[in-house]
């Protein structure tokens, strides 16, 4: 703009000189001004090259026109002549070289730049050139190379142990790094304390099969995929059932779906009806319902596994609430001081040993020891299976072991053996015989009674025969023969059961008239007789 | 061969107790047994089969 204030200033004064006829030769500045016209052209002095000053005025700003270079010169006292550039505009390219690695050029009208492949090759990485590319850099089987290269910007030589497999949220508050062979869990903790809670809660994973709906007793019996636990329903009916009981299930939990269990707190919007729940009862895991509940404590005793559950807070058919606090029951064997197999063997009792201070099971030998008597103590005391219609005694005259003697009370039985009347007529009718035997050691008591619905007459003697089942008496040295009295008896024949006989009454055992066996007997006056009570005691061999 | 019984029903009372008179060394015929002269109302002979728990009278005669 400058520049063409000047030409204009220029313009205006030759217009005005020569309008106004002040035409002014610089002929002190070694110009001369042969010709100004105005009327259609300008003149301004011209050179070919550089224009220069004929005088020094250096004052004085000029203008001058190199007409062989097409180049317009300004002359100022500070630079002195420069060719007047710019100014803005526009213009057309005329021509177009190329450089390395191009051919087609220069363009100075039309035509076509195109890359020289051949120059190219060798210099640059082409896009095609993948085997060229990853055989020096990227290639995999070159792992010392890449592995020479890791260290070099790692720094290090050992890359075994320097590379995290795997990063997961093992939970809300846990982060599992895997770097080799060595898995860490990373517990992230929050900053702040927290100094209340209402709940503890956890989030699973359901992958039961089916939903586990709201309020549902869970365990936790695994992992799913996504590092949250898997649950089940627990139950008291089996130890690993219930033992593992965790929490309630908050909202109903559709398969292969997580969602939250809370472990304590409190739970609400539960069907707690009125009827079968009370505020404050304490509620225990149902040993009957998988996942279910029961306020009847009986029913979850042993054979089943108690686990108190929490306490209703609220019994309500749709907001019944309960205040969680699960308490898993103990087997004896769980406890701390007690220290026995899972599955004791049958007869066991706890006996405590002040050598380690534990309960211990031991079989009834061992806890009688060597200080008290003891099954198997056969040799000293003689106790352990006793022989079949035997007791124990001692049959000298010292203190010895117990020795078997025999012991039999058959009770009473009916009397069916051979009966022989002595008289006129033999009692009849209804009968209702029976008879008792005794043996203690080597005596025998035995006692007959006949009992007859109508007497008989003349009656003198009867003779009964010893009971099949009887012991067979010791005949005493000198006694055995045929009708041989061996013990005496007492005994009557009477006319009724509620009578005795005031006449003289013999009884006794004796060996039979044909001395084949033995038999009981009584004899008194004749009469007519329909009872008979014999009691004989005799020994055996 | 027959033997002497007491009869089941003595003057209209039943029994069910079998009475055997013993007749071991009575050689002449039943029917001369004291207790079939003295007291035919009492006993009578019976061919029928004697019953294992069957009582024994040993008779004794009125006249001794």
């Amino acid at each position: 703009m400058a520049m063409y204030k000047h030409i204009l200033f220029f313009v205006f004064v030759l217009v005005s000189s020569t309008a106004f006829s002040q035409y002014t030769p610089m002929t002190a500045f070694g110009y001369q001004m042969k010709r100004v016209s105005v009327d259609s052209t300008l003149h301004i002095p011209s050179f070919c090259g550089v224009p220069t000053l004929r005088n020094s005025q250096l004052k004085n700003g000029a203008l001058a026109m190199d007409t062989c270079n097409n180049t317009l010169y300004k002359y100022t006292n500070a630079n002195g002549w420069s060719a007047i550039s710019g100014g803005g505009g526009s213009g057309t390219v005329t021509s177009v070289a190329t450089g390395y690695g191009l051919t087609g050029g220069p363009i100075t009208t039309t035509g076509t730049i195109s890359a020289d492949t051949a120059t190219l090759s060798g210099k640059y990485v082409r896009i095609s050139d993948t085997s060229g590319m990853l055989a020096p850099y990227l290639n995999g089987a070159d792992t010392v190379s890449i592995s020479n290269r890791i260290n070099e910007k790692f720094n290090t030589s050992d890359t075994s142990n320097k590379w995290v497999n795997s990063v997961t949220s093992l939970n809300d508050s846990t982060i599992r790094v895997v770097k080799g062979a060595t898995t860490t869990d990373i517990i992230i903790r929050s900053s702040a304390t927290v100094t209340a809670a209402t709940r503890l809660v956890t989030t699973v994973y359901n992958n039961s099969g089916s939903t586990i709906t709201k309020g549902s007793v869970i365990y936790i019996n695994g992992r799913h995929s996504s590092n949250l636990p898997t649950i089940a329903l627990a139950q008291a009916n089996t130890e690993q059932n219930s033992y593992a009981t965790f929490a309630l299930v908050e909202n109903d939990i559709l398969n292969n779906n997580s969602g939250t269990v809370i472990q304590a707190g409190n739970i609400t919007n539960l069907n707690l009806p009125t009827a079968n729940f009370t505020d404050g009862d304490v509620i225990y895991l149902s040993p009957t319902t998988a996942g279910g509940i029961t306020r009847n404590k009986s029913t979850v005793l042993a054979p089943n596994h108690i686990v108190k559950i929490g306490t209703v807070t609220r019994a309500h058919p749709t907001f019944g609430s309960i205040e969680i606090k699960i308490e898993n029951g103990w087997q004896l064997d769980e406890l701390s001081d007690v220290s026995i197999p899972t599955v004791p063997f049958d007869s066991v009792l706890l006996q405590f040993s002040r050598v380690d201070s534990l309960w211990h099971d031991v079989s009834v030998s061992n806890v009688i020891g060597n200080r008290y008597i003891k099954p198997s103590d056969t040799s000293v005391f003689q106790r352990k299976n006793v022989a079949a219609y035997t007791f124990k005694a001692n049959n000298t005259n010292a203190a010895a072991n117990a020795t078997d003697q025999v012991f039999r009370d058959p009770g009473v039985q009916t009397y069916t053996g051979t009966i022989t009347w002595t008289g006129t007529t033999a009692p009849s009718g209804t009968t209702n015989h029976s008879y008792n035997w005794q043996r203690i050691g080597n005596q025998v008591t035995l006692n007959i009674t006949l009992n007859y619905g109508t007497a008989g007459n003349g009656l003198t003697a009867v003779n009964m025969a010893l009971p099949a089942d009887c012991p067979a008496p010791k005949e005493q040295s000198g006694l055995g023969a045929a009708n041989d009295i061996l013990y005496f008896a007492t005994g009557q024949m009477t006319t009724a059961t509620n009578t005795s006989n005031s006449n003289l009454n013999r009884a006794a055992l004796r060996v039979n008239g044909a001395d084949t066996g033995y038999e009981v007997f009584v004899s008194t006056s004749s009469g007519a007789y329909r009872f008979v009570n014999i009691t004989v005691q005799y020994f055996v061999n | 061969m027959g033997h002497i019984r007491q009869k089941l029903n003595i003057e209209g009372k039943e029994s069910t107790t079998y009475t055997v008179v013993i007749t071991d060394n009575w050689t002449e015929p039943l029917a001369q047994h004291p207790a079939m002269l003295e007291h035919p109302e009492v006993f009578e002979i019976s061919t029928d089969p004697i019953p294992a728990d069957c009582q024994y009278l040993q008779y004794i005669s009125e006249n001794n």
